[in-house]
């Protein structure tokens, strides 16, 4: 009963943390998909320079953890805004396959190029975030980082505020009516690209800031963008992309079954059983569980 | 139809001479880049054939190149099967694996289709680098083995005959792909990627058919990965990571994809220049990064359709009179 308790106690801890992460890194993926149909492959790398630039203004200038957050995200704002002006503005209006197809490669270069760029800003080894907290509790004999509830924290204020500004405020609501139709939003006078580049923009402030939250639970490396964008994948997917709402509940689940995965079989297994895991629901679930078919959306 | 038949032949018989004469000429490191360009083009036809083609969104080709490459591996290591019983076996796993992926990804459309393939890739990576039996090799890849050139020979013997059987399995698939693409199975093909909903009311099975591809595209990237595997004499987890995927992806997609000479020049264009690349050291994947999203960007449709033009431009009236 002990075990069970305490193994019970360490899943739970692990699957907030994991799923709050996860939720934030994936709803970025999940906005510009929704948005502009763009599947963003250098989202791994807009996590990782989450992480790098709040590591400058925490090591360089000392400040806060949060702080530097809120630079991360501020670059990452500018970062989505120069991705959308050199690659995607001037292939709008190509046409579906050639769209998706050309966006996709287009992204992978980007990626490309910026892992190259960090690795040569900032060399190979392996760096760390300050805490924002110090300190743990033991409950049980579960070690429960105050860091980490910070970081979870942090995880669900970003969802909240992202979930606000697409209900309530006036860019959020002409972004939901473009990612639902292009064309009937564009006659109610809704001017699409602005709200193209404001997805874009808005989704690497979020990419980077869920970088920069990454980076201070695990270590900086110029390419540990990789792990986190398969799992923020699996987890728009299994959502359904394109699908806010989807996203952040599967982002749960994800984290609730790498945390219990890990803790019973084995961390080696986590990965090969999520991805097992989306190969079943997409048997049964082709669209996720809150996407709509391609169909029904055009 | 003759004519452009004999035409096509003509190119086939003139390009095949020039490749078999070309390593009396050149120096031997580039023998190897051309060893690389073969293989690479083979695995970027076949993901064409997939993608571009049929208009399957599969990344799981890259897995199935491995695959038949690591069978073919373990094979001759584990089970002391001659390395041309060993290709024989890696060829057959690998069209058994891609109807593995098949039969899962046909019911998905877009997007899914790459997720869904990617997940295998995914698996297969994964379990091959944290097995610890020994049986896979691991993150160090296989122990060296003999592959078809006895060990006996000299290093620039032993290339010199890797070379020609290198440009033999790319002249075979070469071949292979450009009746598949002229038989009624390519014309299915064509029609399933460009317009599935007419395609299937016009009687083509659009599941038949993608499992088709799956398969042909799948058995080609054997063939390229059973090659792999001997003419290296080790298998390296790397053929799975995430670069060699998106070399190979911007191969195909920088020479053009769907159409048939586009993965040939984009293989050629990428395996040379990330090659002269090598002279830019620590710079060369930045300027990869840079090139592939400038491709992307001013060249949606690959190369191989401004090449045509350009070819159609100049030589419109000869082709004519011929």
């Amino acid at each position: 009963m002990g075990i069970f308790l305490n193994t019970s106690i360490a899943i739970v801890y692990t699957a907030f943390v994991l799923g709050s992460i996860f939720a934030a890194s994936s709803v970025s993926l999940s906005l510009i998909y929704g948005t502009m149909r763009f599947l963003n492959l250098a989202h791994g790398s807009f996590l990782v320079i989450g992480g790098y630039v709040a590591w400058v203004f925490a090591n360089y200038f000392g400040l806060p953890l949060y702080l530097a957050i809120l630079f991360a995200t501020g670059f990452g704002f500018a970062l989505g805004l120069f991705t959308y002006l050199i690659m995607l503005k001037p292939l709008l209006g190509i046409g579906s396959p050639k769209w998706d197809i050309a966006t996709i490669i287009a992204s992978v270069g980007l990626a490309i190029f910026l892992e190259a760029a960090i690795l040569e800003l900032f060399g190979p080894r392996l760096k760390a975030l300050p805490h924002a907290i110090q300190g743990s509790i033991i409950i049980g004999t579960t070690v429960i980082r105050y860091n980490a509830l910070f970081i979870g924290a942090v995880a669900i204020i970003i969802l909240a505020i992202t979930n606000w500004y697409l209900n309530n405020s006036r860019n959020g609501i002409a972004l939901r009516a473009v990612a639902s139709d292009v064309n009937a939003a564009y006659l109610m006078g809704i001017p699409s690209k602005k709200m193209f580049a404001s997805a874009v923009a808005i989704s690497g402030a979020l990419a980077t800031s869920a970088g920069a939250l990454l980076g201070s639970f695990y270590l900086l490396k110029p390419d540990r963008g990789l792990d986190p964008m398969m799992t923020a994948i699996v987890v728009v997917v299994f959502g359904g992309l394109g699908s806010i709402k989807g996203t952040i509940i599967a982002a749960y689940i994800v984290g609730f079954i790498q945390a219990f995965v890990a803790l019973t079989i084995g961390i080696k297994w986590s990965l090969p059983v999520l991805f097992a895991f989306m190969i079943v629901v997409l048997i049964f679930k082709p669209y996720g569980l809150y996407g709509q078919s391609e169909q029904k959306r055009i | 139809m003759s004519t452009a038949l004999n035409k096509i032949i003509i190119i086939f018989l003139i390009i095949s001479v020039i490749f078999g004469a070309l390593p009396f000429v050149i120096p031997e490191y580039l023998i190897s880049t051309l060893i690389l360009f073969f293989v690479w083009s083979v695995v970027a036809q076949s993901w064409n054939l997939v993608w571009g083609i049929a208009g399957l969104w599969s990344l799981g080709q890259m897995a199935i190149f491995a695959m038949s490459g690591y069978c073919t591996g373990w094979l001759i290591i584990h089970f002391n099967l001659s390395p041309f019983l060993a290709v024989v076996f890696g060829i057959l796993i690998s069209v058994f694996s891609s109807l593995v992926m098949a039969l899962p990804s046909i019911r998905l459309q877009g997007v899914y289709v790459i997720l869904m393939t990617i997940s295998f890739h995914e698996i297969f990576r994964i379990l091959l680098i944290s097995d610890t039996s020994g049986f896979t090799g691991g993150i160090f890849g296989l122990p060296m083995y003999e592959g078809f050139v006895s060990e006996n020979f000299s290093f620039s013997e032993k290339i010199f005959f890797q070379y020609y059987i290198g440009l033999l399995m790319f002249i075979f698939s070469t071949i292979v792909i450009w009746i598949v693409l002229n038989s009624r199975i390519g014309l299915a093909f064509k029609a399933i990627g460009s317009e599935p909903t007419y395609a299937s009311s016009k009687g083509i099975s659009i599941y038949r058919t993608q499992i088709k591809a799956f398969l042909v595209g799948g058995g080609l990237a054997g063939v390229a990965g059973a090659y792999w595997a001997q003419y290296f004499g080790t298998m390296q987890p790397a053929v799975l990571s995430y670069d060699t995927m998106v070399l190979v992806f911007a191969m195909m997609v920088v020479g053009g994809w769907g159409t048939f000479s586009g993965p040939i020049i984009g293989a050629l264009i990428m395996v040379f220049v990330s090659e002269f690349l090598h002279a830019a050291h620590q710079y060369r994947l930045m300027i990869l990064g840079i090139l592939i999203i400038g491709a992307s960007v001013l060249l949606p449709g690959g190369l191989a359709p401004q090449i045509e033009k350009l070819f159609n431009k100049f030589f419109k009236k000869k082709s004519d009179l011929i």
